[in-house]
């Protein structure tokens, strides 16, 4: 530009040294043009260092009137150089000046009244070498004359220049420049060293381009320029200038200076345009400050005002300090995914070209409208040219869905929805084409509406909330949270994840803190603490209601595992109630604190979880689809970590057993991973056990044998369990030989075998059957769709001393209908089932559970349970249960060790309730083991050591070691039915006495003895017996001969017995009665035949008899005989063998009371 | 006279003492060990004095086997079975009344016979 002017005033005081020389032309050779235009072209020769070509110079009077002037005409300074578009550096078409010359002559000034180039072109060329078509002027003595002239004064009072067309092209600068048609007035004076003038422009166009490019295309200029020019620093001082291109006008004030030292331009300019139309601008504007920005497309009007200051060089440029006001803008950009329109604002633009990264855009305010969004923003934008850096403030009442626009594609989120809120934003452009929001400061609140979130298959959505975020977070709690804060409140929030589940909640209040989601090479962090009104969540197979769900939970990578998350997890609720399939559960309150690390290296889900922490339950009721009824769990505290579970507190209720358990799991996560055995230690005490029911439940567990298997034919050995649990031969059949009666086989029950199987209606007669008999089910037909009716809610159970204690939760839910899983043990028609050479008959159960009305009723005479309340009421809805039977035999659980230290006021076993019991219950890898249980029965008390080993189900080992004080003889028949079969003398005794059995066999999986496995050993201790009348006092003592007036009573007695396989021997035992003294021994075979000797060793007799009493019960034969044991007694005479034998008798006794005084 | 009574009492006196020969048999204990079957009852003896007896009628396996101790002094065959629970044993007592490389007969004091041949292992 510097260069421009430079050439243009050149020029021009080129021209005005042609006029003064023609003036003088005129002067000097009479004017007249053939004079003039010689002496014009010899002095154009020695002045002008270029080949001048002139075509007439005369003098004007008319034209130039009152003054006289010359007019040239056709001017033509040649300068051709290679490369230049023309050879013609000035081509005038005509040139007329007016030189006052009185001034000049008098004065020594110089007034130019009149100048006038019309129809001209200037052809001003540099070439790439620098090399300039008019470099001459600036070599040649010329310019020395100019500067020779600098005193004088010069007075330009009208210079105009009329479709003057000006070519300046400067290969070396790629610069190129093109004034086409213009007209253009000057005025001013030189004095000194300045000139004062006005230029005015008009009905001109300029191009321009530099660098290849186009900065102007045509663009019509006008200008009024008021200017004042100091010479010796080249400066040019513009007062109030307008000017405008393209109708886009501005004033100017200010100056400009050219730099001689430096060459460079210093300006300090001010502007203040007129309202420009944006799109006006933008087509001024040069396409490559257009790439700048990127595609767009704007309209509005813009006014702005504003200073250009500092040095313009080949290196610098000025800075440009701008303020804008716009007005009705509409903007479409291309970063930006949708059009905005009513653009408003106010905002100041500051551009410092040698220093882009100080450039910046200052919006006072900005306001526009999206499609479906209002925006107002305020705050700056630095580095406009470089990587833009914004921070602003927005306020915003927007649709997601165009903010979204904004985020890359590919990252699977869809958030849609409404926001009214307050924005900030701190980030660089780079950083937000590089989503990289660990960089971006991002923070906000505002009201949502309608939002969803879709990330992947999660669909997160509310009808209203609120959010708070912050990027990063502005007070982590932990080092690795720094990278978002986010607070969301939803009145109704629900989240969903396909098909699988779906969740709602009410009143959700979630402040959550992350790490940076996108790191892939850890389990990203994360805080949140919720607090929620309702939560629900489920699918088509389970469900979870929960009132009240408050907590806190966090996420983050394993010390040194980055893959493995640890999660800590602090949690509370009210009523949670839970569905998964055919299992329900309500729990009034829970409060759970965990740590749990995950070990993703292992497969099984149990093992990948590990956790430490403490959880309390209360009021729990479980429905489980394996259990026909609920289990209720009052309260349970419990510590866990991986191996251990340490329950420090707990309640259970199931059926009629509820038992308090405290101790210790341990081994937990070894067992699980197979290294160890599941070892427990357990305090376990219960006020009413049903100890069948219990084992019914645990039976199996852990066993690695499918539980059904080989010949199981019953579906309900619940019930044929619970009879044997006790009484391992209730099953009859095995100990009655080899014919199995048929169950209406029943008219003579007094020779019944004991498997034969009387009518209910009629049992009651016969005390001497076993409980166990099984009654017809033709009998009980209606009670074959017994059902229960009442279900077991705990509302029914106000009287229940067990449960007012403990206070259980009470499933309100449940008052009239039966609860899932409620069970019926259906009664079916007793089988017969060979068991080698033996018969066995056995029934299907026909157990009906009811804890609503108490404990179960047995009859009188045993066998069927049925709560006549239920009876009652069996007809009622046995639609809604679950007929649930335990199959197979009990199998111990295996890989667990488990200690229970009982102490149960009350249990349940088969028909018996037994009380106070105290001992311990191990089960330890398959083995049960009662050890020193001691027990109160209404007939005794017991002590009870016992071990039931599983090895497979059809070999079950029971081994029972039971001692029984002070028992009443009569109800030990009625607890030990078999007692019966081994002595079945004792069927004739009534009173009390001492009984002590050990006796072990090996059973089938229908609990039928393995007669071969079966061994024994008993001792029975009685005095003042009462011996019973009936046909064994009658029989003995018509071959006594008693005395009419003896008492049926038994003063002592005390017999040893073994047992082995099928044989019962008992060791001669001595019975004193009346006046007789015997001693009885012999053999009893398991199919009741006998082969048994009395003798009497002491009676009113002068002889000593023997008595042989042999064959069966139906077929008793007695035969006097010699007295085989007549010196039995008699230690002085006793022989060898009946030492021995009584040797044997007392290790017997020893034996088996040995534990019972170590116990004491 | 005298001298037919003389030898009535020395032949009722030979009577005696040839019956209480026959009755003090003596079997060799060493025959007794291996594993011997009846029907389906087994046992096995083993010449420290222990052994163990199953029955397959009962689906009860050799290795199920119960445990005894035995003694046979001259024919009394004493089995102690053992029993796990109660530390209890429970005495047989039998009368051999045959025992040989392939068979063995024992009974006891009410007539219950056994007859068991050896197994070939």
């Amino acid at each position: 530009m510097k260069r421009f002017l430079k050439i243009f005033f050149i020029s021009t005081a080129s021209l005005l040294f042609l006029v003064f020389v023609a003036t003088g032309i005129l002067f000097w050779y009479a004017f007249t043009p053939e004079k003039l235009t010689p002496i014009v072209r010899k002095q154009a020769e020695k002045y002008i260092p270029y080949e001048t070509l002139i075509g007439e110079v005369e003098l004007t009077v008319f034209s130039t009137f009152p003054r006289f002037g010359v007019r040239v005409s056709d001017i033509s300074i040649i300068s051709p150089l290679a490369d230049a578009p023309s050879d013609t550096l000035l081509k005038a078409g005509e040139v007329i000046g007016v030189v006052d010359a009185k001034a000049f002559w008098k004065e020594r000034e110089i007034v130019v009244n009149k100048f006038m180039l019309t129809n001209s072109s200037i052809n001003i060329f540099t070439d790439s070498t620098g090399h300039s078509n008019y470099k001459l002027f600036m070599t040649s003595d010329a310019p020395a004359e100019v500067t020779r002239v600098e005193p004088i004064y010069l007075d330009l009072k009208d210079i105009q220049f009329n479709n003057l067309d000006l070519f300046y092209t400067d290969l070396a600068a790629e610069m190129n420049a093109v004034v086409s048609g213009l007209s253009a007035g000057l005025s001013g004076t030189f004095s000194g060293d300045n000139i004062n003038g006005r230029i005015g422009m008009g009905n001109s166009s300029i191009s321009f381009e530099y660098k290849g490019e186009k900065y102007l295309d045509k663009a019509l200029i006008q200008a009024d320029i008021p200017a004042e020019v100091i010479l010796s620093r080249q400066m040019v001082r513009l007062n109030g200038a307008q000017i405008s291109v393209n109708d886009l006008g501005l004033s100017l004030s200010g100056t400009i200076e050219n730099d001689t030292l430096e060459g460079n331009i210093i300006t300090d300019l001010r502007y203040r345009s007129d309202p420009w139309l944006v799109e006006e601008v933008l087509a001024l504007t040069p396409p490559s400050f257009l790439s700048y920005l990127g595609e767009i497309e704007a309209s509005g009007i813009i006014s702005s005002e504003g200073t250009i200051k500092g040095v313009a060089g080949a290196t610098l440029l000025p800075e440009i300090d701008i303020d804008v006001e716009l007005t009705g803008g509409r903007l479409d950009y291309g970063y930006i995914p949708f059009p905005l329109s009513e653009l408003n604002g106010e905002m100041s633009f500051f551009w410092n070209m040698n220093s882009l990264d100080e450039s910046h855009l200052k919006i006072d305010r900005l306001e526009g409208v999206t499609p479906q969004s209002l925006i107002n923003t305020r705050g700056e934008v630095d580095r406009l040219f470089a990587d833009m850096h914004y921070d602003l403030t927005t306020n915003m009442d927007a649709n997601i869905d165009e903010i979204m626009a904004f985020f890359p594609p590919g990252m699977d989120i869809d958030i849609t929805g409404k926001i009214k809120g307050e924005f900030f934003t701190d980030f660089t452009l780079s950083q937000a084409i590089a989503f990289e929001l660990d960089k971006m400061k991002m923070s906000g609140s505002g009201d949502l509406s309608d939002f969803s979130f879709v990330y992947d298959s999660l669909l997160l959505s509310s009808e209203t909330g609120k959010i708070n975020f912050s990027l990063p977070n502005p007070s982590p709690s932990r080092e690795n949270t720094k990278f978002a804060f986010a607070s969301i409140s939803s009145d109704k929030l629900t989240a969903s994840n396909n098909a699988k589940f779906a969740t709602y909640m009410k009143n959700t209040h979630l402040h959550m803190q992350v790490s940076d989601l996108r790191d892939t090479t850890s389990v990203p962090d994360m805080l949140c603490r919720f607090s929620i009104d309702t939560f629900w969540a489920g699918n088509d197979t389970m469900s979870f209601d929960i009132d009240k769900p408050y907590g806190y939970f966090s996420v983050s990578s394993a010390p040194g595992f980055p893959k493995r998350p640890a999660i800590e997890l602090a949690y509370t609720s009210y009523e949670t109630s839970a569905r998964m399939g055919a299992s329900s559960a309500t729990v009034e309150s829970i409060a759970l604190n965990t740590d749990i690390l995950n070990d993703n290296t292992e497969e099984d889900i149990f093992l990948q979880w590990l956790a430490n922490g403490f959880v309390e339950m209360e009021k729990g009721s479980f429905n489980l689809s394996g259990l026909p009824n609920p289990v209720y769990i009052p309260s349970i505290k419990m510590d866990f970590d991986p191996e251990t579970f340490n329950i420090l507190e707990s309640s259970v209720i199931f059926e009629e057993s509820d038992f308090g358990l405290s101790g210790t799991w341990d081994n937990v996560y070894s067992y699980f991973r197979g290294d160890s055995l599941l070892r427990g230690d357990f305090k376990f005490s219960s006020a009413n056990t049903d100890l069948a029911r219990l084992m019914s439940l645990t039976s199996g567990i852990g066993a690695e044998e499918p539980l059904k298997e080989e010949a199981i034919d019953s579906d309900d050995s619940y019930r044929h369990f619970k009879n044997e649990t006790t009484s391992f031969g209730n099953n009859h059949s095995t100990l009655s030989g080899s014919e199995p009666p048929s169950p209406l086989q029943h008219d003579d029950h007094s020779s019944l075998s004991r498997s034969e199987l009387p009518s209910p209606l009629q049992r009651d007669d016969h005390s001497s059957l076993s409980r166990s008999e099984l009654p017809s089910p033709l009998q009980h037909d209606d009670h074959s769709s017994l059902s229960r009716s009442e279900p077991p809610s705990p509302l029914k159970h106000d009287d229940h001393s067990l449960l007012s204690r403990s206070e259980p939760p009470l499933p309100l839910k449940h008052d009239n209908h039966p609860l899932p899983g409620d069970a019926i043990f259906e009664i079916s028609q007793p089988k017969v089932q060979p068991q080698g050479n033996n018969t066995t008959i056995y029934s299907k159960g026909n157990y009906t559970s009811s804890v609503s009305s108490g404990k179960e009723t047995p009859s009188s005479s045993g066998g069927n349970y049925t709560s006549p309340s239920l009876r009652d009421n069996h007809a009622s809805s046995d639609s809604n249960r679950n007929v649930t039977s335990f199959t197979g035999p009990y199998m111990v659980p295996q890989g667990i060790d488990v200690l229970l230290r009982a102490n149960v006021d009350s249990a349940i076993i088969g028909t018996d309730t037994i009380s106070n019991i105290i001992g311990n219950v191990r089960i330890s890898d398959g083995i049960l083991v009662l050890d020193g249980l001691t027990l109160k029965t209404p007939a005794a008390d017991m002590q009870l050591t016992a071990m039931y080993r599983t090895p497979r189900k059809n070999h079950l080992y029971l081994g029972i070691d039971y001692h029984m004080l002070d028992v009443e003889i009569s109800r030990l028949l009625e607890m030990i039915p078999d007692i019966d079969t081994l002595m079945p003398m004792l069927r004739s005794f009534k009173g009390r006495g001492e009984f002590h059995f050990a006796v072990e066999t090996y059973l089938d999986s229908l609990y039928n003895m393995k007669m071969s496995t079966l061994r024994g050993a008993s001792s029975i201790t009685g005095q003042d017996l009462v011996l019973m009348d009936g046909e064994t006092f009658s029989e003995i003592a018509k071959s006594l001969r008693f005395s009419k007036k003896a008492e049926n009573r038994v003063d002592s007695l005390s017999a040893e017995f073994t047992i082995f396989r099928e044989e019962i021997d008992v060791y001669p035992f001595l019975i004193v009665m009346d006046r007789y003294k015997a001693v009885v021994g012999g053999r009893h075979n398991l199919d009741m035949s006998f082969d048994y000797h009395i003798s009497l060793v002491e009676s009113p007799l002068p002889l000593r008899l023997g008595i042989d009493v042999n064959g069966n019960l139906k077929q008793l034969q007695y035969r006097l005989t010699r007295p085989r044991y007549a010196e039995f007694y008699r230690p002085v005479s006793r022989r060898a063998v009946e030492s021995h034998q009584l040797e044997i008798r007392q290790m017997i006794r020893e034996t088996l009371t040995r534990s019972l005084i170590q116990t004491e | 006279m005298k001298k037919i009574f003389v030898s009535f009492a020395a032949l009722v006196l030979a009577a005696f003492i040839i019956s209480s020969c026959e009755q003090e048999k003596y079997f060799d204990s060493s025959l007794l060990a291996g594993k011997w079957k009846s029907g389906t009852l087994f046992e096995r003896y083993f010449d420290d004095g222990t052994g163990y007896s199953w029955d397959e009628g009962d689906d009860v396996r050799e290795e199920e086997a119960q445990d005894f101790t035995w003694t046979l002094a001259g024919a009394e065959l004493i089995k102690k079975e053992q029993m796990e629970i109660g530390d209890v044993e429970i005495t047989k007592i039998f009368t051999v009344t045959e025992l040989s490389s392939t068979t063995l007969k024992y009974n006891d004091d009410f007539g219950r016979g056994y007859t068991f041949t050896r197994v070939d292992e």
